[in-house]
């Protein structure tokens, strides 16, 4: 029962307070006013919390895309004299278009370096587009833009008509934002912020992610634009306006950059703040910086984050945790829960397949940090990697995985790997852990898995609607996800936050996220470093039933004990070279390897 | 010679912006989103005060800047510092407080454009070309600061504790430095940086309220181009950003510095993301 009023509040929530407004504000002119530009505002935050927010790219060229869908709209309407719903498509259209081209060359950029480019483009922007005065009426402006009409009525700007319409694009807006949150998508943008070396791990693009964000928030930029035309039936170059990011920028932060429910928020408190201006006949300057530096001192993730830090307390976790934290099903009855060390991890089938590394060499810059090592890794064996510290055995997984540059020859199954990314080596069945557990913090320990499972046959477009396909595509990761982490017996934990977690859960995670991908082979770069013995010997345990279960693995770690439970064969490097190779008892009895250990002479 | 004189005089309004801007990213790990009022606040503040005389006036306004530098640190930074909130979170802090002083800054000065007299009349010509020398005052006192930020920052204790905070904090506190203490020196020595901006900027041209998003964004662009370090990128970012739009004005594109410092900016970011002087990681650890 708690369920179907949760879902139905969801449901009828948005529409039923805009409902509320509509009708509470529509005697009063001022009132209405207010209300259309809070739709309007709502609208463009949104679009700034998808590429801020969940993609952590601060694109601050938004505001000038958000202008030309404006002015697009506009000239669309006076100048070809198409019809204001044709208008808004072409606004749409154009801003998603231009947000693309702007990704396209910034994608190298750091944060800062991103923002000072996009921030220089808004302003070279402005200044030429006032220059073209056949499309924005130059530093004048354009005047007595037309009002539109729907089924004969007209819509104009500061009437309840007008209101209705922004009233409807903001809750689509909405349902699109709960439903990227939900999906797969948002999940892949989170990473995108939180780790791209992640999202690179699990196969996923980090670049057409991000050219995703970009498009679809440059298209909700634009549709802003076209509302605030129509609207305001006057445009100029304010549109574009430094004041206008700022209060772009603040609505955001200050409302919660990254929660669903930020841009609410944010638009809220900024009506709040330019009333209180107004009402205490302070300039709009001085309430908004004193009230920025009072929300940023009380703590990140603005007001939706205090509240979720609140409700976490008082458990309202359903309205203010980041919606993407959705809940997980219970674990399938099938599952047992406790595993012997014989049973495979998974059952299925791994096609056999082979790892061969020829004469591979990585140089940085005078260093030689691996020269010229040559092995092999079939599926169904564990192989152990060792040498000390330093001797380019992490480098060597780097070659492998594309994440350096090598020379030589690393191919599976007879197809070259080197100069490949490292999404296409993953998505060409060879997966890896990292030495530090990669995981994203902001996610639970299932959404961490399941960003494994989002790629694949759901494209982005139907991933962002959620559509019936995309539903149960999530389903169906879903339960995979949990039925992974319950083989690791990590199922009660599915719902907790990776941040939260021991470093050896993190390790655990993200072998099962890796098996998600179902690789043929599995690289694990030191998985026994700063556990107990214990869960080394868990580790162990596990590596041998993934190789029980027909995976390669490779394995490298400094613990000799956990190699000799783990690994069938043995390779030593030392100096970037292969100093030895055979079975543990051979190799840990070899007078070059106990030399390069212990430093005893040859 | 006139291109290398706009060049030079360029830079030397800049260079001590983008040294501001660097030393407090690199100390604070933030980019001042208020570094443009400051610069207003400051050429404001030199300009109300020019009956007093060049020199009081000048002195007055570096030691209304380091206050209200301070008062920022105090205000908008360590607070939410104590609150764990993220560099981002802080940035957006200081476009707040400088809100709060443009705010200031129009209520006490006025919101018209501000200019000071030249501290030194008269022109003189340098291979045919002819200069004004309050021109050549503010390169040489750009130079002269920027001399002494170099001794600071290079030859003295205090300088060399300023690099280890900015490179690594946690290892500098274990090696018994207070780096909260240089986190405030650096605002302090930042407010230095913005005052002498101010006081050149007003003296060459001038400054009003409106002006702060330009004056915002040309020293972001030159910090960016420069790379984001050291005092050798701040002087490459602001003479090639200096350059760039002394150029587009000799050809006869004035007004259209925007897309200059667009074009400058995407050139030199194509060729070199982290800016000409910044460096990536090489063979990082992951």
């Amino acid at each position: 029962m708690r369920q179907v009023w949760g879902t139905g509040l969801k449901m009828a929530g948005a529409p039923l307070v805009l409902l509320l407004v509509g009708i509470f504000s529509s005697s009063n002119d001022y009132l209405i006013y207010l209300a259309t530009a809070t739709a309007v505002a709502y609208i463009l935050t949104s679009a700034f919390n998808i590429i801020y927010g969940y993609a952590g790219v601060f694109n601050l060229a938004l505001v000038a895309i958000y202008g030309l869908g404006a002015f697009t709209a506009v000239y669309c309407v006076v100048q070809l004299e198409w019809s204001f719903w044709l208008s808004g498509l072409a606004a749409t259209a154009v801003s998603a278009l231009v947000s693309v081209l702007i990704a396209l060359p910034s994608r190298r950029l750091d944060e800062l370096f991103l923002a000072i480019a996009t921030l220089a483009f808004t302003l070279a922007l402005t200044d030429l587009l006032i220059d073209w005065e056949e499309f924005t009426g130059g530093a004048v402006g354009i005047f007595a833009i037309p009002s539109p009409t729907f089924f004969g009525l007209d819509l104009i700007g500061g009437f309840p008509e007008y209101y209705w319409l922004c009233a409807v694009f903001a809750w689509a807006i909405f349902v699109i934002s709960r439903r990227i949150n939900a999906s797969g998508l948002g999940r892949r943008f989170v990473a995108l912020r939180e780790g791209p070396r992640v999202l690179a791990a699990v196969g996923g693009s980090m670049g057409s992610t991000r050219l995703v964000a970009f498009g679809i928030s440059g298209a909700f930029a634009g549709l802003a634009g076209w509302l605030y035309a129509f609207f305001q039936l006057s445009l100029s170059q304010d549109t574009f306006s430094f004041q206008r990011l700022t209060i772009l920028l603040l609505a955001t932060i200050l409302g919660g950059a990254g929660f669903l429910y930020g841009p609410v928020v944010g638009v809220i408190v900024l009506v709040a703040f330019g009333e209180l201006s107004f009402a205490s006949g302070q300039s709009q300057d001085l309430v908004l910086g004193v009230g920025i530096i009072v929300l940023i001192a009380l703590g990140s993730g603005g007001v939706a984050g205090v509240l979720a830090r609140l409700g976490e307390r008082w458990n309202w976790r359903r309205f203010w945790v980041p919606a993407k934290a959705t809940g997980v099903g219970p674990v399938p009855r099938d599952i047992p829960q406790q595993r012997g060390e014989s049973q495979p991890i998974v059952a299925r089938d791994v096609e056999p397949s082979e790892l061969v590394l020829s004469d591979v060499t990585v140089r940085f810059g005078g260093t030689v940090a691996v020269d010229g090592v040559s092995l092999t890794l079939r599926t169904g064996e564990s192989v152990g990697l060792i040498g000390p510290n330093g001797a380019g055995k992490t480098t060597l997984f780097n070659a492998v995985t594309g994440d350096v540059r090598a020379t030589g020859s690393i191919k599976l199954d007879g197809r070259e790997l080197l100069g490949l990314t490292p999404e296409k080596v993953v998505n060409g069945g060879v997966a890896r852990t990292f030495q530090s557990p990669h995981v994203i913090p902001d996610l639970t320990l299932i959404e961490n898995l399941m960003l494994a499972g989002d790629t694949g046959s759901v494209g982005w477009w139907r991933q962002a609607l959620l559509t019936p396909g995309a539903r149960k595509h999530d389903r169906g990761v879903r339960e995979r996800a949990m039925r992974m982490l319950a083989e690791f017996e990590l199922a009660g934990r599915a719902n907790e936050k990776a941040g939260s977690q021991t470093y050896g859960t993190l390790r655990l995670m993200e072998i099962a996220r890796n098996l998600m991908m179902n690789p043929s082979l599995l690289l694990l770069d030191e998985p026994g470093a700063g556990l107990t013995e214990h869960e080394r010997d868990e580790v162990a345990s596990v590596v041998r039933r993934l190789s029980g279960s027909g995976l390669g693995v490779l394995l490298v770690d400094h613990n000799l004990s956990l190699i000799r439970a783990a690994c069938d064969r043995v390779y030593v490097v030392d100096h970037g070279q292969v100093l030895a190779t055979g079975t543990p008892d051979e190799v840990f009895a070899h007078e070059g390897v106990i030399s390069a250990y212990l430093g005893v002479p040859r | 010679m006139s291109l290398i004189i706009a060049t030079l005089s360029g830079a030397a309004v800049l260079v001590p912006l983008v040294v501001a801007m660097n030393l407090l990213f690199r100390v604070s790990g933030v980019a001042n989103f208020g570094a443009g009022h400051f610069t207003v606040f400051a050429g404001s503040f030199a300009a109300y005060f020019a009956s007093l005389g060049a020199f009081t006036s000048a002195l007055l306004t570096v030691l209304a800047t380091v206050v209200a530098s301070v008062v920022a640190y105090f205000t908008a930074i360590l607070p939410a510092r104590r609150a764990n909130v993220a560099p981002i979170g802080l940035t957006i802090s200081t476009l707040g407080f400088g809100l709060v002083l443009g705010w200031l800054t129009h209520e006490i000065f006025g919101g018209a454009a501000h200019n000071i007299e030249p501290w030194v009349g008269g022109t003189v010509e340098i291979l045919g070309t002819r200069v004004s020398v309050q021109r050549l005052v503010v390169i040489g006192a750009a130079a002269v600061l920027l001399f002494c930020l170099y001794l600071i920052f290079d030859r003295t204790l205090i300088g060399r504790t300023l690099a280890a905070v900015a490179q690594d904090s946690e290892l500098a506190e274990m090696y018994g430095v207070r780096s909260r203490k240089f986190e405030l020196l650096a605002w302090v020595v930042g407010g230095v940086g913005l005052a002498a901006g101010g006081l050149f900027q007003a003296s060459l041209a001038s400054v009003s309220v409106d002006t702060a998003p330009i004056l915002l964004v040309n020293t972001f662009v030159a910090a960016v181009i420069g790379g984001l370090g050291s005092l050798a990128g701040s002087v490459a970012g602001a003479v090639v950003l200096s350059a760039g739009i002394a150029v587009t004005t000799e050809i006869g594109f004035g007004g259209k510095e925007s897309v200059v410092v667009l074009l400058v900016l995407a050139a030199v970011l194509v060729v070199r993301p982290r800016g000409l002087f910044g460096s990536g990681a090489i063979g990082e650890r992951v």
